[in-house]
């Protein structure tokens, strides 16, 4: 069984994989007073009418928790 | 590996199985029920979140089932079942694994996630070693064992008189 093609399996690896190759995200310099707040960079922001992306935003959730819960 | 290879044969589909029956007669093919992914992860939440299923779940998971197998299963069960399509079963799985490993590790219960890469080396899997056990006690018991003649010893006997000489 354990030999057989398992969907789930291949999706979760999929997923981490892309997950790997998203760039970290990088904190905004904030030294002037007139620096804008927030950058406006268009691909900072996910989009989120993608499902794929509503999923790695709840992904993330639980694999916080779970560290959380592990300590690491 | 013999074993694999006749499993695999027979676990298959037949030819043409899949036109015995009326085209839209199975839930499958028919519109599902959920169609986004924010349903369908509700829909296993409220699921996962029952006592029953929980504690189903762990005694699942102490047994040493991995999570993915159990995963695709209900995936799989819930496309069947046309409670959500293909597409979405594939895009939520991570995310219940995700959330059983999280079940599992709040109730401390030793389980295998089925994310560890396959071992390539030659040890033998203990099923395999269970069956090939079996089989050679099958094979021992069938076989006659013909009885040896037993040899008969020849005691030489100490002689015992008063007379007699001592070695």
């Amino acid at each position: 069984m354990s030999r057989q093609f398992n969907a789930s399996l291949a999706s979760y690896n999929k997923l981490m994989r892309m997950m790997d190759k998203m760039p970290a995200k990088k904190p905004t310099k904030n030294i002037g007073l007139l620096s804008p707040s927030r950058t406006k960079n268009a691909t900072d922001k996910e989009d989120m009418s993608q499902p794929i992306n509503r999923i790695m935003k709840h992904f993330n959730i639980i694999k916080d928790k779970r560290g959380e819960l592990n300590g690491s | 590996m013999v074993l694999e290879d006749v499993t695999s044969m027979f676990d298959a589909p037949i030819p043409g199985e899949s036109l015995t029956i009326e085209l839209g007669s199975r839930p499958w093919q028919q519109a599902s029920e959920l169609s986004t992914v924010d349903e369908a992860i509700e829909y296993y939440m409220e699921r996962l979140s029952t006592d029953e299923f929980m504690n189903q779940l762990m005694d699942v998971l102490e047994l040493g089932v991995p999570i993915t197998s159990i995963v695709n299963t209900m995936q799989l069960n819930s496309v069947m079942e046309g409670v959500h399509s293909v597409d979405v079963g594939a895009l939520v799985s991570p995310l219940l694994i995700e959330m059983i490993m999280y079940m599992a590790d709040m109730a401390k219960v030793d389980y295998v996630s089925g994310l560890e890469k396959p071992d390539t080396s030659d040890k033998l899997a203990p099923t395999k070693v269970a069956k090939m056990m079996n089989k050679f006690k099958q094979e021992v018991e069938d076989t006659d064992i013909e009885e040896e003649p037993s040899v008969e010893t020849q005691e030489t006997e100490e002689p015992k008189g008063l007379m007699a000489r001592r070695t």
